[in-house]
Formats: structure tokens, sequence, C-alpha cells
């Protein structure tokens, strides 16, 4: 049995196990892998990564099955998703709160970082309990799933539309807009709004779930879109290399534009940021055929292989990046941060292979069942 | 070098120790010069100085600028900071106010600076902030928006600003993610008549270079270690405030 599926664009689980790869690094602060992720030479980073691919399988997946089963049973299978990820944020809270408490109590500084309000689930606990059922409360580095249910819930909602993708465009970008203009966010427990605001972070969900399912023709001339995304890629890297270590270049003009330009509103999906992963996507999708040799070669494998289970290795990631953050806790020289980006590395790897396995299985006792038919069982949608 | 005895001080303040402990201490207190050098000009601070004084100081900010955290709140570095400038300029007059407290959000300090900008005029403001934000997982914006409104007000009250980041602590890079803060603080401060002093950054050079690191400090000795601490983030402040004035920081 062969862990890798190789019916479906290999693009897709490649690119997304690399943006798994680049959370695991960007989780861990302090890891040396996180100076050569994505957000080091991009406007944008693995979260934009994440998403739009998210989108896009959720498009496919779930487009698919509107298209066979219907719109009820297609919406009931992402909210199904949806709460498997709000059950899975829960207990990386639950994780997260006794990663906190241990190393505070362990390494006894407690009373060293009492302002940083760490101690918030000491402060009021029960409290805190019921913020973060309610996705109110998101502990730093705990914000991207609480974002994820909340995208498939409004997928759930919108997925008729994905027949109209026109329509489904413009709402989403009315919403988009509507962000940008008034700042309207999900509250939190502190009152200031989600990290990742799901209002804005939709559109680009969305753009992936209609590329998904119903690619539209590539446009005549592809020649001035190259020449677009590149450009949106080279101001990317002189704001990132030049403007940000020397804003005084800038110092002579309107102080606006200077905003606009050096802002990063991560939270709204600033402009720049979409404009950077629309660009690179569509360079990766002219630069990297979906037949690619290398695609399938032994390289790529890890990553093709994270990206089609992406879901478990996305949790297990979060949940390593504890432990890899601890162990940088006690020491961050270049043994202990091999140790945690191999060891991590393998171990997320380990539980896709095993994820892919526990899917294979699952199919095959399906059709076992099934008397030899062969019966669609699916257990993931990456 | 006007750093020594402040750092002199600061070791004979934790023990008896002779000169071999001063080395010690002059080592973990090193700053160097890209630490101490603020990329735009104090000009509000340089006037005030050229003009003999007073030069008033406000220092707003979470625990560790209000010294809550410590037995003794005047061995908060702003207080260490004033010393040194003083030392520095004898024939200055500086003072210094304190504001904020411990937990305090940029939005919540924002009221307080209104307040005591209706009291007096300042050369100076330190702001300190971006770990309760981060911490708390809000998002940047919510420390963006305070700051921007808090530097435009003294600017316009001419009025030098110097944020300062959040502190080192292997605690707390392991459990908060605190780039996107780190970017809006630059952001904040990168605009004529303010300045971003890298606390972040200098405090984890010292702990790399085994200097003073608070959090391998065994529990008895903390406290003098954070003594230490302040006297040597004082030193280091006070020399990227005569810095930024275009003044020798020697005196």
């Amino acid at each position: 049995m062969t862990l890798i599926r190789g019916n479906r664009d290999i693009r897709v689980d490649f690119f997304r196990g690399l943006a798994l790869w680049w959370i695991f690094g960007d989780h861990i602060p302090g890891d040396a892998l996180s100076h050569w992720s994505l957000q080091n030479f991009a406007m944008c980073d693995a979260t934009e990564v994440f998403v739009l691919l998210a989108g896009f399988g959720a498009g496919l997946a779930y487009g698919r099955t509107m298209d066979r089963q219907g719109y009820v049973y297609a919406a009931a299978d992402t909210v199904r998703r949806a709460w498997t990820l709000y059950v899975a944020h829960i207990f990386l809270f639950v994780v997260f709160t006794a990663q906190v408490a241990y190393s505070a109590t362990a390494l006894d500084r407690v009373a060293y970082l009492e302002e940083s309000r760490l101690d918030i689930l000491g402060d009021a606990p029960y409290r805190a309990l019921l913020e973060a059922l309610l996705l109110r409360f998101q502990p730093s580095l705990l914000n991207i799933l609480p974002l994820y249910v909340v995208l498939l819930l409004m997928f759930a909602a919108a997925l008729p539309l994905l027949r109209w993708r026109a329509v489904l465009f413009g709402v989403s970008l009315a919403l988009y807009a509507a962000v940008q203009a008034t700042g309207i966010n999900f509250p939190s427990w502190t009152g200031e709004g989600w990290f990742f605001n799901p209002l804005a972070w939709q559109f680009l969900f969305m753009i992936g779930a209609i590329l998904a399912y119903s690619p539209p023709a590539m446009p005549r001339r592809r020649r001035a879109w190259d020449v677009a995304s590149v450009l949106v890629l080279v101001a990317g890297l002189i704001t990132i290399f030049v403007i940000d270590n020397h804003p005084r270049v800038l110092a002579s003009l309107p102080t606006q534009f200077v905003h606009l330009v050096i802002e990063e509103d991560k939270t709204g999906l600033h402009p720049f940021r979409l404009l950077s992963i629309l660009a690179l996507t569509w360079l990766a999708v002219r630069l990297v055929p979906a037949q690619a040799a290398w695609l399938r070669s032994r390289p790529a494998a890890p990553f093709v292989l994270a990206g089609q289970n992406s879901l478990p290795v996305f949790c297990a990631g979060v949940l390593l990046g504890f432990i890899g953050r601890l162990g940088l806790e006690a020491s961050d020289g270049p043994a202990m941060q091999l140790g945690v980006n191999l060891l991590g590395g393998a171990a997320m790897l380990t539980v896709g292979a095993l994820a892919a396995w526990y899917r294979g299985k699952a199919r095959a006792d399906g059709e076992r069942r099934a008397g030899g038919l062969r019966v669609a069982v699916r257990t993931d949608t990456g | 070098m006007r750093r020594l005895p402040a750092c002199l001080v600061a070791v004979s303040l934790l023990s008896a120790g002779g000169a071999a402990r001063a080395g010690e201490a002059a080592a973990a207190c090193a700053a160097p010069a890209e630490f101490t050098t603020p990329d735009t000009a104090l000009e509000h601070v340089r006037a005030a100085i050229a003009a003999g004084g007073p030069v008033n100081v406000l220092a707003i900010g979470s625990s560790s600028t209000v010294g809550s955290d410590a037995r003794d709140p005047g061995a908060a570095y702003p207080y260490r900071m004033i010393e040194a400038l003083r030392a520095a300029r004898p024939g200055v007059t500086f003072r210094l106010d304190v504001r904020g407290g411990r937990g305090l959000t940029a939005g919540e300090m924002l009221p307080q600076l209104e307040r005591a900008l209706k009291d007096k005029h300042y050369a100076l403001v330190i702001w300190q902030t971006g770990t309760v934000e981060a911490v708390g997982g809000m998002p940047p914006d919510a420390l963006t928006d305070p700051l921007e409104q808090g530097r435009d007000l003294l600017l316009r009250a001419g009025t030098n600003l110097i944020v300062v980041d959040p502190r080192f602590s292997r605690f707390l890079r392991a459990n908060v993610d605190l780039d996107p803060y780190e970017s809006a603080l630059e952001q904040v401060a990168s605009v004529p008549g303010a300045a971003l002093f890298h606390r972040f950054d200098l405090m984890h050079a010292w702990v790399d270079d085994g200097g003073i690191d608070l959090e391998s400090t065994p529990q008895d000795k903390r406290e003098a270690a954070a003594v230490q601490l302040n006297a040597c983030l004082g030193d280091a402040m006070a020399r990227f405030v005569l810095t930024g004035a275009a003044l020798p920081p020697g005196g």
C-alpha cells in the first residue's frame, strides 16, 4: 500500500506540506528554521498559503460532494469537519495551558513574568475556560485553528454559491472591503478582536475554493500577469530588506503613503499581503506544471505526504511546537536547534504516514465490507 | 566611559565584591553602539540639556518600568537612567515622573499619558509596552493605534519619544509570538523624533555573551541580579539619550 496518493494535483499537496513545515518553525519563537520561512522573503507567510490551500481543498472536496449528493449532505460534512477542528483546538488549548504552567512552575519563573498576564488562567480560570470554548480567548500562537473553524462554517453556508462563482467572489470581496474600510472583527475577550479576522481572511479562503471548484481559463496575456506578479514580489523584497531596516528612506514621502507600505496588518489581511500570496500562486501555477517530475521525487515526498494529511500533521505540528519551545527555552544552542527541527520534522512525518495508512486501511475495509465493490470511503479531505 | 562607575555602584550594592566583580559587571553590561544609537535626532532633549535643564522625563510602562516587580521601585531602570544622566551631565537638572502599572496595555496607558501631558511639558517620554498585548494574543493594531496617537500628541507638544520593547526572557519567547508586536513598535518609532530602544535584543545579547541572565540566576541571587540588570539598562538608555541628543555620552 503506497502512502502517497497520486490521483490528484500533487502541487497543492506539496505546497501545503511546505506551509505546514514553515508553520511548525514559525510557531517556535527562537527557532533557527523560522529565519528561512516564507515570511522572511515575502509580504505574506505560511498562514496565507495554508488558508488559500485550505479553501482549495474544501472547494474540491465539498464542491464535489455537493454535486453528487446535494447541498445538505455537503454542508453537513463541512460542519462535521469544523467540529473536528474545534475539538482539536480545545485539546491544544489544554496542552498550551499545561505547558505554560509547567514552564512557569518547574523553571521557577512565575514572579519574573507576572506582568506578562500568562497567568490569565490563574487570575480568572473559570472565565478563561469559558472564553476559550467560545473562541474569544486565543492565546498567542493558538489562533489559526479558530480561524479555520469559522472559515469552514462560513463556507458551509456559502456552498451553494460555488456554482455562481462571480456572485460568491463579489459577496466575499464586499465583506473583505468592508473590513478594510471599517475594521469590523469578531469580538475577543479583551475587546480587541481576533488576531486573524475571519471576515477578512474568508476572501482568501473563498478564492481558493473558487479556483478549485471552477478553475477559470488561463488568461490570454500571461506575460503581463507574470511581470505584474514579479513586480509585486520585488516590491515585497524591497519592503522587507530595505524599508523595514531603514524606515527613514521614506521620510520625505507623505506619512499616509509610508503607512500604507510598511504597515503589516496581518489581522485584516492587508491588501499587500493578499496581492503577494496571489502573485506567488500565479507564479507557482506558471512555473510548476502539475506533472513536474520533481514533485514525485524522493526529496519532495515528505512535503507531499504531509500536505495530503494536513489536519493531523498540522495538529501534531502545533503540539510538537510546544515541546520544541520547551527545548529551546532550556537551551537554544545548535545541538538543541538541530534536535528540535529534526525530531519535530520526523515526528510530523510519522503522524502523516500513520494517517495515510489508516486512510488506506479504512478504504480497504470499506471495499471488503462491500464485497469487493468499490465504495468511496472518505475519511479526510486533506 | 561613564558606564563603569554606574556598574560599580550596582555591584557594590550586590556584594562587597572587589575589583574582580567590577570587571564582571562591566563585561555583563557592555552595550554595543548599535543598541545605544537611535536612528533619529532627539532635538527636544538636546535643546533642554543645552539650556541647562530642567530636562523633564516621563517614563510610562508596565511593571518593569514602574518597578512593581521589585522590592525597591527606585531600582527600576528609568530611575537608574536618570542617575546615569545626572552623572554624565552634573550641571544639568533632570526630573523624572513615572506612570503606568503592572499589566497595562498601551491603550490603557494612553489616557495616563494624556493627563500627564496636561500638567507638564516633557522633553522626553519613555514608553515601554507590547508584552501585555502579545501575551493576550491581541491584534497588533491594539498596540499600534494608541501608540501612534500618543506619539503624534508628543511630537506636536515638542517632546521626543523613546519606545522600549519587551524584555528578553526565554520563558516569554517560548510562550508568546512577539514578532508582530515588535514590528508594530518599529513602525511607530519610524518617524523623526521617535526612536525604538531594543531592550529585547540587548538583553538577549547579554545572555548570549554570558552576562546578566536573570533566568539562570539562582533564586537567592535573583534580586541582586535584577538590581544589576536595571543599572545596566539605565546606563545603556542614558547613552542612547545622549547620543540621540548629539552629545558625547561621556560628558
